[in-house]
């Protein structure tokens, strides 16, 4: 079961944040170059490739928290369910 | 002397410098045979036709300096072949190396020391005779100290193949990286554009110098990397020729042949007795497209696509149009981002860029040049035009990119390499940051609602008593 969830949750990765290549190969050489000298080199248009891969990899956490949430409530439900009951049967 | 009967050294020296190269015997390739067509030595008109044979080896170098390197064997049928192709072969290595003597710092070094825009080859004798290559450097089989040339028909090498050792001839040339170029690269691959500086340099250069190198394609275009940076480098240069006065004889490679001499060889098989030193320019440049375009849009597009038949008239290629050419770019890169790119990459197919490609003067760098400014204008649009990316994602994620930053430079990748490498980091860096946070959020929401559950049933016990 925990591993059709991985599944889902790669898939939805893929599918929700494209692929890395197609979303960065538009800044041409200047991706190449932000990866030899770093944002730190003061050049704007290094900051803003790497603003992009962090903005990327910010919309895979979103769809991690995403589907954690749901997975959590489903599981949260099923867990006070049998607290619940286990109370219930205590008393 | 050498120690073990199938050994083979080559000494190579120059002023301050020596390589000592140890050579290895060939794999079980067959050998090839390759013919060339040269002038003969004492003038007069008629081309004299040389057949070797020729075996590829390697070798590697016992001294400091450039530790790999590349060997080609030819061996000729008579006497007469060998010493006429041991000067032919000279005055192409000499002429061509000339190519590098504009490269910054070219005086402080020696001429087997990087960066090059054309492989230095080195010809040496079979026979064990010192050889002086343009006054600089001197080779010779056998280290100095093995001088008994009575000794040397048996000296040898078995695996050399019996041959007689004055129809030998080696050419050594420092071994680079053979690059895979990628079969597609479905957005342009621009950075590769900077590393091609010095090569496009290095062409103008040989073409001031009126000779062309004839045989420029991807396979014969390697990349080096040194202390002050990258480059790539031509390679095969034994079918250069000087293009002014025009050769009477071609070799090259059918594929990758410029359209003004396809149309002139298939006008008239007799055609190319009628050279000009600008369809040999042409050539040369033609074939730096090849290769420029192998890099940005793929090996098999090049073959396969801008050589292949023109969609609308199957008796051309795509090559042989701009319009032909723009318009297969455009469907490669179908992206309306990239069209600068695409109209400045078709230009020279076209009969403008042909008499371009055709003049005596300078092309390659200001060619490229333009290449890299309308590239430039590709970026003008987005992704700069969409809103600025959220740069407080920039600390949250820190980590997470300067791994990504570290992953990818570690590898001893050339720069189009390390790219690809990081965007497979980055798609595993955004698998590995949803994976964290989904389970933050499962233990965070599941909990919340098991304790809030605890909580009322709690309550509702503590009422009931
Ligand atoms: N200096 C070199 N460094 C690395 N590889 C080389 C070098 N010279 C040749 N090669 C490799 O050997 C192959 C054949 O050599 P080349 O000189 O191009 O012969 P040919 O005339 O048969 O094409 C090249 O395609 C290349 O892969
Ligand atoms: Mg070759």
């Amino acid at each position: 079961m925990f591993s059709s969830w991985r599944r889902r949750l790669r898939h939805r990765v893929s599918a929700g944040c494209g692929d890395p290549a197609a979303r960065f190969a538009p800044y041409g050489h200047t991706f190449g170059e932000w990866l030899d000298t770093g944002a730190g080199s003061g050049r704007p248009d290094y900051a803003e490739v790497e603003s992009a891969v962090a903005e990327y990899l910010g919309s895979a956490a979103k769809v991690g928290q995403r589907l954690g949430a749901r997975t959590g409530v489903v599981l949260g439900v099923a867990g006070a369910a049998v607290t619940v009951l286990a109370v219930w049967g205590l008393s | 002397m050498a120690e073990h009967d199938d050994d083979l050294v080559v000494d190579l020296s120059g002023p301050q410098w020596q390589a000592l190269l140890t050579v290895a015997p060939p794999g079980h390739e067959p050998p090839k045979t390759v013919d060339f067509d040269v002038p003969p030595t004492g003038g007069g008109q008629e081309l004299r036709r040389i057949g070797t044979q020729v075996v590829f080896t390697t070798a590697r170098n016992e001294r400091s300096g450039w530790p790999a390197w590349h060997v080609k064997i030819y061996t000729c049928a008579s006497l007469g072949d060998a010493e006429t192709l041991r000067q032919y072969l000279n005055a192409q290595a000499s002429a061509l190396q000339r190519a590098n003597t504009y490269l910054p710092g070219a005086a402080r070094r020696t001429p087997i020391e990087p960066p090059w825009a054309v492989v230095p080859v080195q010809v040496v004798r079979g026979d064990g005779r010192l050889e002086q290559l343009s006054g600089a450097v001197t080779t010779r089989l056998g280290v100095p100290s093995d001088q008994i040339v009575a000794q040397l028909e048996s000296r040898l090498p078995r695996w050399i193949g019996g041959a007689r050792p004055d129809l030998v001839l080696l050419a050594v040339s420092p071994q680079i990286e053979a690059l895979p170029w990628e079969p597609l690269r479905h957005w342009p691959g621009t950075e590769h554009l900077a590393d091609f500086a010095q090569l496009a340099a290095g062409i103008d250069q040989l073409h001031q110098l009126r000779w062309a190198h004839c045989d420029i394609k991807p396979e014969n275009v390697c990349w080096c990397a040194h202390q002050d940076g990258s480059g790539y480098v031509l390679i095969d240069t034994d079918a250069a020729t000087q293009a002014d006065p025009p050769p009477r004889a071609l070799r090259g490679t059918a594929l990758y042949e410029y359209t003004g001499l396809r149309a002139l060889r298939l006008d008239d098989p007799e055609g190319l007795r009628h050279l000009t030193p600008g369809l040999l320019y042409a050539q040369d440049r033609f074939g730096f497209l090849t290769v420029v375009l192998s890099a940005l849009a793929g090996r098999h597009w090049v073959d396969h696509t801008l050589l292949g038949p023109d969609p609308d008239d199957p008796s051309r290629r795509v090559a042989d149009s701009a319009e032909a050419v723009r318009h297969a770019l455009r469907a490669h890169w179908p992206d309306p981002r990239w069209a600068p790119l695409a109209d400045a990459l078709a230009h020279p197919f076209g009969p403008d860029g042909r008499i371009a490609l055709e003049a005596p003067g300078p092309w390659a760098e200001t060619w490229l040049s333009g290449v890299r400014d309308a590239e430039r204008r590709c970026a003008d649009g987005d992704p700069g035009d969409g809103p600025w990316p959220d740069e407080s994602l920039v600390h949250t994620f820190a980590r997470d990119l300067e791994r990504i930053r570290d992953h990818a430079l570690r590898g001893p990748a050339t720069r189009p390499e390390r790219v690809h490498l990081a965007y497979r980091a980055i798609g595993e860096a955004a698998q590995e940051i949803a994976l964290r946070r989904a389970a933050l959020w499962m233990s965070v929401s599941g909990l919340g609602i098991v304790l809030a559950a605890l909580v009322l049933a709690a309550a509702a016990f503590v009422i009931g008593e």
